[in-house]
């Protein structure tokens, strides 16, 4: 399956969410998984363009696979190395008033995939994974 | 991104706010400086019409949360404050806001307002009319 190529730019966010949305559809998931999936990664494309490369430029490559019953979306990018899981997850049931400080686009991710992983490829760069079980009623693949 | 700005009477004069198309981190700037606009203009209460924004954000709350000072007379907050901009609005808002609604989200835009707390802050409606009544 192809992966998109898209320079750093919010511009480019939408391109991102079409892409994903197009991949997604293609390879069985409901309308539910989709939106969800778009959420997480306009939003971990949005941390690269603005606290990854700080507006400085690069490239974000966006990729789309099913896993059985498992949507996974891989986003590699060249800025200096974060991680995004070590970010503390908040803890939902208090008040929002008492949740720790944190980046809203990081806790919408978290709520809106099941699993993300981070990992620093051998190249020296970021690979997040973003993760998105699919219903059993999902359309299976051909 | 395309705003609709229109007015409505109800008790009192509304502007209603109706942007089209997705709000998220290229676009929010665009709402918030047509708020700041009508609000230059003397719009006191607003109604944001959501029903024409099928993807919202965290940069779309940033521009909802700000259109909320905006509205309250108070300091725009620093856009990217994140969870302390939400804390902030939580601070000052014991009940809905009194001069913001929201209309017709659609449910993907729900769900994030729903998930975030901001369906809490806001009284949301589904009818126009309702709305503009509402202030």
């Amino acid at each position: 399956m192809a992966d998109l190529f898209v320079a750093a730019q919010f511009e480019n966010l939408a391109e991102i969410r079409r892409f994903v949305r197009e991949q997604a559809e293609a390879l069985g998931a409901d309308e539910e998984a989709i939106c969800d999936l778009e959420l997480a990664v306009d939003e971990a494309a949005c941390n690269i363009v603005s606290h990854g490369y700080e507006g400085r430029g690069g490239t974000i490559e966006v990729g789309v696979t099913r896993d059985e019953d498992r949507l996974v979306v891989c986003l590699h990018d060249e800025a200096p190395l974060f991680d995004p899981t070590r970010h503390p997850a908040p803890d939902v049931t208090l008040p929002l008033e008492q949740r720790p400080l944190g980046g809203l686009g990081i806790f919408l991710i978290r709520q809106a995939v099941d699993e993300m992983r981070y990992r620093t490829t051998p190249e020296g760069n970021n690979e997040l994974t973003l993760i998105k079980h699919l219903a059993p009623t999902g359309v299976p693949v051909r | 991104m395309q705003i609709t700005t229109y007015q409505a009477q109800g008790r009192v004069p509304v502007t209603v706010l109706q942007p089209h198309g997705d709000l998220d981190a290229h676009t929010y700037q665009e709402l918030i400086a047509a708020a700041q606009q009508e609000w230059n203009g003397g719009a006191r209460k607003m109604v944001l019409d959501l029903g024409d924004v099928h993807y919202l954000s965290s940069s779309g709350l940033v521009a909802i949360h700000t259109i909320a000072r905006l509205l309250r007379g108070q300091e725009l907050p620093d856009l990217e404050a994140g969870w302390s901009a939400i804390h902030a609005i939580e601070r000052e808002v014991h009940e809905a806001h009194p001069h913001l609604k929201l209309l017709s989200p659609q449910p993907p835009v729900d769900k994030v307002l729903t998930l975030t707390g901001f369906g809490k802050m806001f009284d949301i409606h589904s009818d126009l009319e309702a709305a503009v009544a509402a202030f």
